[in-house]
């Protein structure tokens, strides 16, 4: 864990860096679409941020000044599959944002929604040091959580301290300063598939870039999707994204879980393109121009030119009812939602205070969504968007930038995580001593 | 079935516009070879529409992706818009100031255009007007500016013009202008001279400021003025002015009054004779004078001082030949 931990202060650092450049790019890599964001961050408005406005709030001390989307190439649920074809096309988003902008971005942070993320839930608790809480104890907290064994080819993304306890007190956001002798903590530990990550950090070094930061997508299409009371009372945001859809879940202004399904509207195309024979740009273009999920009798009657582009006459010539085209899309999507809620059973979801769903990304766009969602996963279900930023074009505005939006929101205002703190530095010598010294007074 | 077209048939030939509408009206779907793209032809005859070329990959090479990051970058963008323009600036002019040749035609250039500017003929001044001065002044003036027309106006020094003008004695202001029509004006305001006095040797001419407004050469010059000598003689002209008006009935005889000390005056008239004046009320004194003038006829008489300085008596002073012809005629008697 240490050398990731000092990966990720390293990373930390170039943030920073760019934060006082003023400029710092946004890469979302999608299975469908790249999404490169460049922001200019305003130094005067930076200077209020550290006083802890909260997340929200921040969101006014950055500008987007260039915004380029491109067609994916290479990216599979989520996870590069062909290098050479990713780095290409983060190329192109990236050239093209810079033209917007007409600026040179050098530091870009990056999120992406596969390599399977898998959640953990830690607690540790030391002893106050000095009667009152400082940083060195809160470090010193993180440190003695118990780390699962998640195996070598995994790598830790997010460790979030999510809630802390002080003596009686259950739940506390910031203990510092605060008095008391026992100190535990809650740790949201959320882990990817390592050689997934290498391989996008590969791909962005290869572009000359300098990697600013990586975040999941489940937690960036959250922080933006989701308005402050339903990441505090609870709420589950899913991203139904190209390739995969990423699940996470919120409470008390923390993500406690992230997962994802590796389904999403890419399913859905190839499935309309096997089902009625056609290339899958034709299908592509029928599933957003006509997709539904929920059927009626005036679909009956609505007749779809589905065009081959086989030369066949015959073939080419078909027409298709509006209802066949949803009996394809639909089952599709059940199964995504299924999963979702599968997940969200996994994670004792329905435990939460309040069970709001917020549904985004772009196949959240399918007419009748909603309706099926709250059939499937519960009644409290709405179509989220991304929050507003300054300078972001109308086009870029839509359910399918959730996640390039909240990684913006993210980048201007980081949650504190377990390498914002100082750990205690003898750490991996210090604990064999401590266990025998332990033995010797248990023994003796 | 064929349907059934109730038109009225055509009586004349259709011209070739009217028959393509006509046919477009009947048979939409029809249309000369000429007006389907070949696209539509490819679509009517059930064949595969050409694809157009798209690039499957828009993306940027490595190479093209490089440089135009360069060329984003701070550093290349300062030096391309600004240290390379100003590098050859720096650069061209400093060729220009090195090489003789190309300076001094650089020169000539600009000289050249210069006088054509200022040689147009709406800068020309033709002549000057002089308003407010006598004949003899405005000669002068002529004369000490030196000026030769036409002239342009861009050599001529307005303020330095004034100021030579001003410096001349008889004038007391003056105002230049540019008038259109190629006319320099110069509005004078001259000096009145008010008197004569004989300073030492020279006669200057002082207007009523007490200011010397001219030097005459020869009291004959300006007979009409009256003459005054004497230390401090300038700073009492009104009073003497006054003596003068007084003295009108003898003004023919009358020379001039001379300060005496500085306190007083005296009135010289021809023959030598002399009116001396008491320092206070020196007018009563002359009216007194006068009078006996036109009673006895005394200023007429061989008497070389009256001698006034005793307001209660004059004192006569007869000259040395009067003396002798009246100490003879006494002894005689």
């Amino acid at each position: 864990m240490n050398t990731l931990y000092e990966n990720q202060r390293t990373m930390r650092q170039k943030r920073r860096a760019a934060l006082q450049r003023g400029v710092v790019a946004i890469l979302d890599v999608g299975t469908s679409k790249i999404v490169c964001m460049i922001l200019q961050f305003d130094p005067s408005v930076q200077i209020n941020a550290t006083e802890g406005i909260g997340a929200i709030a921040n969101h006014g001390s950055f500008r987007v000044i260039g915004v380029a989307k491109t067609r994916s190439r290479g990216v599979k649920l989520g996870e590069i599959i062909a290098m050479e074809e990713t780095e290409r096309a983060i190329r192109t988003a990236v050239q093209g944002a810079q033209k917007m902008a007409n600026i040179r971005v050098d530091h870009v942070m990056a999120c992406f929604s596969g390599a399977q993320p898998k959640s953990y839930g830690l607690t540790g608790d030391v002893q106050v040091e000095t009667g009152s809480v400082t940083n060195g104890d809160i470090g010193r907290v993180l440190a003695s959580c118990d780390t699962p064994n998640f195996g070598d080819d995994r790598e830790t993304i997010h460790a979030m301290p999510v809630n802390f306890a002080l003596d009686q007190n259950p739940s506390l956001s910031d203990p510092r300063g605060q008095i008391g002798h026992l100190l535990s903590v809650d740790l949201h530990l959320l882990t990817i598939d390592a050689r997934i990550l290498s391989n996008l950090i590969t791909c962005i070094k290869r572009c000359d870039l300098e990697l600013a930061g990586v975040v999941s997508s489940a937690y960036a299409s959250a922080i933006s999707a989701l308005v402050e009371d339903e990441q505090e009372l609870g709420a589950a945001c899913i991203d139904i994204g190209g390739g995969s859809t990423s699940v996470s879940v919120f409470l008390r202004k923390q993500m406690i879980f992230a997962d994802s399904v590796r389904i999403g509207g890419d399913h859905v195309t190839s499935d309309l393109s096997s089902g009625l024979q056609i290339p899958r740009n034709t299908a592509e273009r029928i599933k957003t121009i006509h997709g539904g999920v929920i059927a009626t009798s005036m679909d009956d009657r609505e007749m779809i030119d589905v065009d081959g582009q086989t030369g066949d006459w015959d073939h080419d010539r078909r027409k298709f009812t509006r209802s066949e085209i949803i009996g394809i899309i639909r089952p599709r999507i059940e199964e995504i939602l299924e999963e979702v809620y599968h997940k969200l059973q996994a994670a004792r979801f329905d435990t939460l205070p309040s069970q709001r769903i917020v549904l985004t990304g772009g196949a959240s766009q399918i007419p009748g969504m909603e309706g099926l969602a709250s059939r499937i996963l519960g009644q409290q279900v709405r179509l989220g968007r991304p929050l507003r930023v300054h300078g972001l074009p109308q086009a870029a505005t839509g359910p399918d930038y959730a996640a390039p939006v909240g990684l913006a929101l993210y980048a201007a205002h980081p949650q504190d995580e377990c390498w914002d703190f100082d750990l205690p530095e003898k750490r991996m010598g210090a604990m064999p001593m401590k266990r025998a010294m332990q033995w010797v007074k248990n023994n003796w | 079935m064929q349907s059934i077209d109730r038109k009225e048939p055509q009586l004349r030939r259709m011209s070739s516009i009217e028959s393509i509408n006509n046919r477009k009206q009947h048979a939409p779907n029809i249309a000369p070879l000429g007006e389907v793209s070949a696209e539509k032809i490819g679509r009517l005859f059930g064949q595969k529409t050409p694809e157009k070329n798209i690039k499957s990959d828009p993306a940027p090479s490595k190479i093209k992706y490089k440089i135009n990051r360069m060329w984003l970058s701070p550093i290349i963008k300062s030096t391309l818009y600004f240290g390379i323009p100003l590098f050859i600036l720096v650069i061209f002019s400093a060729y220009i100031y090195s090489s003789d040749g190309v300076r001094i035609k650089f020169t000539h250039v600009f000289e050249d255009a210069k006088s054509n500017i200022q040689a147009r003929p709406e800068f020309q001044i033709e002549l000057m007007k002089i308003d407010g001065a006598s004949e003899t002044l405005a000669m002068s003036i002529r004369k000490s500016l030196e000026l030769s027309f036409p002239i342009s106006s861009f050599e001529l020094n307005l303020l330095d013009m004034k100021e030579k003008i001003q410096e001349m004695k008889e004038v007391k202001s003056a105002s230049l202008f540019l008038r259109p029509g190629g006319l320099l004006e110069v509005e004078l305001i001259e000096r009145v001279p008010l008197i004569i006095w004989r300073n030492g040797s020279s006669l200057e001419m002082i207007d009523s400021e007490g200011e010397i407004s001219g030097i005459l050469t020869s009291r004959l010059d300006r007979l009409d003025l009256p003459l005054f000598a004497g230390d401090g003689a300038k700073y009492f002209i009104f009073e003497a002015l006054d003596i003068y008006k007084v003295a009108d009935p003898i003004s023919d005889r009358l020379r001039g009054l001379r300060r005496m000390g500085e306190r007083r005056w005296d009135m010289i008239l021809d023959r030598n004779q002399i009116i001396q004046l008491p320092e206070n009320e020196p007018i009563n004194a002359l009216k007194r004078i006068l009078a006996l003038n036109s009673t006895q006829n005394i200023l007429a008489r061989d008497v070389e001082t009256i001698d006034m300085r005793d307001t209660s008596r004059p004192i006569l002073r007869l000259s040395d030949v009067a003396t002798e012809i009246i100490r003879t005629s006494v002894s005689k008697e």
